[in-house]
């Protein structure tokens, strides 16, 4: 067939120009006496325009769920929060060690039984409304009390991370929290129904900001929806949520905290794919982001615009054996388990310098409660065979080992990891059946007798408390998945270190406790891991609390 | 034409009725409980249950399924189990970012696809229309999510000549004020033109990825509609009546081959929606895409629910725009 290459040719050059043109049109606009992006590669935002506002902006995992202080678990929402609100007590940054913020000092009574806050003066919500004694009793009583009148419960508040830190909601048999009341202006008292010394930090946990008892009651039901308002006394006031985009913060000029924050504007942007999050922030159109994957390391390594940043581990993720199981009920077993996995081994190949391992359930940044004189089981196959003959299995025995079909910091592949679990326990006769199911039954499940013979899962801290780890995981009614398991010399270690106030006796306690557990081996410490964070080198003073988030009040961008 | 119109929207019903069972049913059989998520790993069996038992999640599935139905037919399509948010709010707020991003990748693919696929026809076996089958053979099969992060890390890591993410940039992001949600058309009528470069460059590479499957079935299609076309005997006809070849071409040609053409436009929009889910999550683009993607991480039923049911909803009406355009292009199509 012939054709007009000539007509043709028209046609072509004709949409080749319109094409052109518009390209032109969009530079244009787009440039704007812009200095050219191409040549500025340092450019934060390669769209930004001259009068840069050198916002700093954080590449946030996700959307926040809302910015409701005490009805949210999730990291994404914590993260804002505690930038938008104080908390009664603060954190060392970098550390999980307890300072004043909005409580200058705290005390327990003789009993344990009466906590006494005593408030910082001449501190104001960012609406213009006093921080005071009463402020905090209304918060308190939105979290506890599921018939205040402003609590919104109805309307879909939840307020579930109370129960599970204070037992139960007011009223309820288990609650731990009897009265809240406030003294005078800025004194503040809990009245408790039983000690607990790490009440100071676990209500100062990331979960519970102090937001303004005004907002909150002029706003009703749609406080903290990206369509209302969230009102603390934080650094940085909350201007706009775009549904699905972002969120806008500026700083607030009435902070009480002298010469913070050092930013002016902060804008949260939401990342959900770790690879996307990764890619902005090399594009720098993020400044620094959270929650990236280990297998992303090399890759911010390679980029001399970006450093790694690895936030300080406040996690354990641990192979649970349970006693119920017949083999598993002997001890010398349980050992021997513990010596026939090559644990520095197994936690270099899969976390690299992301992770570390020693044979404490609590994280090392708690050090101060663990018994120094306990490292860690030798890697010794013969040793664990020879033990396990001598307990009776010469043959060795069968074993069905969990694992968790979704990734957690603590396990972030957690099958691969049970595979290098299954081949080292078979050099020593165990044989191992890998099993998994849905997440949701796995975690219904390992609670329901006879539960499973062994499994892997992981905790991360709420809050710098060694109770946190250890009550959570060995304490009254938190052994149905080792078989119920009861130890009344640990249980009532585990009590006194509860209502000890003095530091120095609780420490001693939750070193018994520690050595006690090591020698139990009934949730081996597999990793203690440090998630992966990255920044751009312009960024500087951001300090990563273990507990999970931190304030960014501190943060600068040259 | 008015009663066909109606008829169809009748018949839309029954459509409507098996995709909302479809989405229900897959959800609520992939493994995962809302209660859990949003509960968190460490939440009591008793907790859980308690949720389970208020998000009404414990009633038997035909009964919820009612409900939904229920809801559905009172255009109530609930609330989100994580926000508390009614799912309408956010897909008043969140389509408009979908529909633009479509809408420009669907013009993306029609400017380039058409004219791709006319030259590979009028050029038949030459090396351009190898070079063009060839391509869009590698374009409908590249992966989305490998293309996307493929274009941001050239364009936007390494060259920075585009931004990587987002609808518009955080500086002028900031004096912006969007007014129907459509952001080009937004920034026109406040003529503001900064903005507007700023959000077209935003535009480039979400749209490109976007556009690279339709574009690729479009050239196809339109490479053999028009081969089909051009050996037709009132094309030989216009020839010896020594009409200018572009004229041949372009008039003669392009409009009849066109008819097959407008039907895939209408099926890819599908197509469109459904590839948004992945572009908006790589670009981080708010839009309904990236609303269900994080609905489906967190199994928030309403979520994803509400936002296939409304993809599903316009897909069909583009559809049916589509069969009534066909009487246009081809008089000889009557609708009665």
């Amino acid at each position: 067939m012939l054709s007009h290459p000539r007509t043709l040719r028209r046609y072509l050059r004709r949409l080749l120009l319109a094409l052109l043109t518009l390209t032109l049109a969009v530079t244009l606009a787009n440039c704007d006496g812009a200095p050219d992006e191409a040549s500025n590669p340092a450019a934060s935002d390669p769209a930004a325009t001259p009068a840069g506002t050198g916002a700093l902006v954080f590449g946030s995992g996700g959307q926040p769920v809302n910015l409701t202080p005490g009805n949210i678990t999730d990291g994404n929402s914590i993260y804002v929060q505690r930038q938008i609100y104080n908390y009664l007590i603060g954190t060392e940054p970098g550390t999980t060690e307890l300072t004043p913020e909005l409580a200058t000092e705290w005390t327990a009574s003789e009993d344990g039984l009466t906590w006494t806050f005593k408030l910082r003066e001449g501190v104001t919500f960012h609406d213009g409304t006093d921080l005071n004694a009463e402020a905090i009793v209304f918060n308190v009583n939105r979290w506890w009390d599921p018939d205040f009148e402003f609590g919104y419960r109805a309307e879909g508040n939840l307020f579930e991370i109370w129960t599970d830190l204070f037992g139960g909601y007011k009223g309820d048999e288990n609650s731990t929290l009897v009265d809240v009341r406030a003294v005078d202006d800025l004194t503040v008292e809990f009245e408790l129904a039983e000690p607990f010394a790490a009440f100071p930090a676990a209500i100062s946990s990331g979960y519970f900001g102090i937001a303004s008892p005004t907002a909150m009651q002029e706003a009703g039901p749609s406080y903290g929806t990206p369509s209302g308002v969230a009102v603390g006394t934080g650094p940085f006031v909350f201007d706009e949520w775009r549904s699905g985009d972002r969120i806008l913060l500026s700083k607030y000029d009435s902070y009480w905290e002298e010469g913070l924050p050092k930013s002016d504007q902060l804008v949260i942007s939401f990342v959900e794919d770790p690879a996307a999050r990764l890619a902005q922030l090399r594009a720098g159109t993020l400044d620094f982001t959270v929650d990236l994957t280990p297998d992303q390391l090399p890759e911010i390594e390679s980029d001399a615009n970006l450093e790694a940043v690895f936030r300080p581990s406040f996690n354990v993720g641990y192979l649970a054996l349970n006693p119920s199981y017949e083999p598993l009920a002997s001890v010398e077993v349980r050992q021997a388990i513990a010596r026939a996995i090559n644990k520095p081994e197994i936690v270099k190949a899969f976390w690299g310098d992301l992770g570390q391992t020693d044979g404490h359930f609590v994280p090392p940044s708690m050090e101060n409660y663990t018994d120094s004189a306990v490292s860690d089981y030798d890697y010794d196959p013969e040793a664990a065979q020879a033990a396990i003959a001598e307990a009776g299995y010469p043959d060795g025995f069968q074993l069905d080992l969990w694992y968790m079909p979704v990734s957690r910091p603590y396990f972030p592949n957690p099958k691969p990891i049970a595979e290098a679990f299954a081949a080292e326990l078979s050099q020593i006769g165990i044989q191992v059946n890998l099993q998994t199911k849905d997440w949701g039954a796995y975690l219904e499940d390992r609670n329901t007798a006879p539960g499973f013979q062994s499994f892997m899962l992981g905790w991360t801290g709420d809050y710098g408390d060694p109770d946190n780890f250890l009550y959570a995981h060995f304490g009254p009614g938190a052994t149905q998945d080792l078989g119920d398991y009861q130890d009344s010399e640990l249980f009532d270690l585990l009590n006194q270190a509860r209502v000890a106030s003095d530091t120095a006796e609780r420490e001693q306690i939750y070193k018994q406790v520690d050595a006690k557990l090591f020698e139990n081996t009934l949730r081996i410490p597999i990793v203690h891991s440090q998630p992966l964070l990255a920044q751009r080198t312009s960024i500087t003073g951001w300090d990563p609390s273990p507990l999970g988030s931190e304030l960014f009040s501190t943060i600068e961008k040259s | 034409m008015g009663r066909y119109i109606v008829g169809r929207l009748l018949r839309l019903i029954p459509v409507l009725l098996g995709i909302s069972l479809l989405v229900f049913l897959f959800l609520h059989l992939i493994p995962g409980d809302p209660a859990v998520t949003l509960l968190g790993d460490r939440a009591t069996p008793d907790q859980v249950e308690a949720l389970r038992e208020r998000m009404g999640l414990n009633e038997p599935l035909p009964l919820q399924y009612l409900a939904f139905l229920g809801n559905l037919l009172s255009f109530n399509l609930g609330t989100s189990i994580f926000t508390g948010i009614p799912i309408w709010d956010e897909i008043r707020l969140r389509w408009p970012a979908t529909f633009e991003l479509s809408v420009v990748a669907m013009v993306i693919a029609l400017v380039l696809g058409i004219p791709a696929g006319v030259i590979a026809a009028v050029r038949k076996n030459s090396l351009v229309d190898n070079l063009t089958m060839s391509g869009s053979l590698l374009g409908v099969s590249m992966p989305v999510y490998w293309l996307g992060l493929l274009l941001v890390y050239l364009f936007a890591v390494n060259l920075q000549w585009l931004p990587p993410s987002g609808r518009i940039g955080i500086d002028v992001g900031y004096a912006f004020k969007p007014i129907t949600g459509f952001f080009i058309f937004d920034a026109l009528i406040q003529g503001d033109f900064k903005a507007l470069g700023n959000i077209l460059s935003h535009l480039v590479l979400p749209a490109v990825t976007l556009s690279t499957i339709p574009l690729a079935i479009l050239a196809r299609i339109t490479r053999s509609a028009m081969l089909e076309v051009l050996s037709q005997d009132y094309i030989r006809t216009a020839r010896a009546k020594g009409v200018l070849e572009f004229w041949v071409v372009a008039k003669h040609a392009l409009k009849n081959a066109m008819l097959p053409v407008i039907t895939i436009v209408g099926l890819e929009f599908g197509t469109l929606l459904g590839g948004a889910i992945l572009t908006e999550t790589i670009f981080s683009w708010p839009g309904i895409g990236k609303w269900i993607y994080e609905g489906i991480l967190q199994r928030d039923y309403p979520v994803v629910q509400g936002g296939v049911v409304f993809i599903a909803f316009v897909f069909v009406l583009v559809n049916l725009i589509v069969d009534i355009s066909y009487a246009f292009l081809d008089p000889r199509i009557q609708y009665k």
